[in-house]
């Protein structure tokens, strides 16, 4: 009874993730198109590095990182980290596209450095973020 | 489905009164990677597939076959 507990709470923690991680992909997808100045030296620019850096290390390690050893083996078994691969592959090939819109849009747009820099890996991260919740929720 | 590759997961477990959870509990997996290797969706490593093997005490070929090759 208590290992069939232990998995019922894995699926629940599962989909909680899965949830968390499309809430998180939106969150990144629109900060990425909020700023509207060169903020590459400023506490904004210095904020989305961290939030960044915060949702990367929840793809990478699967999260749950407050949960009991036996917890965090269930969910990240290998179909989780299976899954994980599969959406950071398909990330990086959205980071590709994104950057292709982001050359081929520069003549006829302004944008700086700063702000392709922030299309092109917001689009990487939210793209396998969403993925992976898709993956991990159904 | 991985092509080629066929599975009497299901069967294997049903015959032993098992649950999908309670043969993850055994192999230390969730629910869902044995309920995605017995429809096919999931190709298990080598580790895994052993791992099942054992916990259903047949051999690893009982499991998983080759379609065609019986």
């Amino acid at each position: 009874m208590m290992q069939a507990n232990l998995q019922a709470r894995a699926e629940r923690a599962a989909r909680a993730r899965a949830a968390l991680l499309a809430t998180g992909a939106v969150i990144v997808a629109v900060t990425a198109f909020l700023r509207t100045t060169d903020t590459s030296a400023t506490a904004e620019g210095v904020g989305w590095i961290l939030l960044m850096a915060a949702w990367s290390i929840v793809l990478a390690t699967g999260g749950g990182l407050a949960l009991s050893g036996q917890m965090r083996a269930l969910l990240n078994d290998e179909l989780s980290i299976a899954n994980r691969g599969r959406a950071i592959t398909w990330g990086f090939f959205a980071s590709l596209a994104a950057a292709t819109v982001v050359l081929l849009a520069a003549p006829h747009v302004a944008i700086d450095l700063a702000g392709g820099v922030r299309i092109v890996t917001a689009a990487g991260l939210a793209v396998a973020m969403l993925r992976y919740a898709l993956l991990e929720w159904r | 489905m991985a092509e080629g590759l066929y599975n009497r997961l299901r069967a294997l477990r049903a015959e032993r009164d098992l649950t999908q959870a309670a043969l993850a509990e055994a192999v230390g997996v969730s629910r869902k990677t044995i309920n995605t290797v017995e429809n096919g969706v999931f190709v298990p490593s080598t580790t895994l597939a052993l791992k099942l093997a054992r916990a259903l005490g047949c051999p690893v070929e009982d499991i998983f076959s080759l379609e065609g090759i019986e």
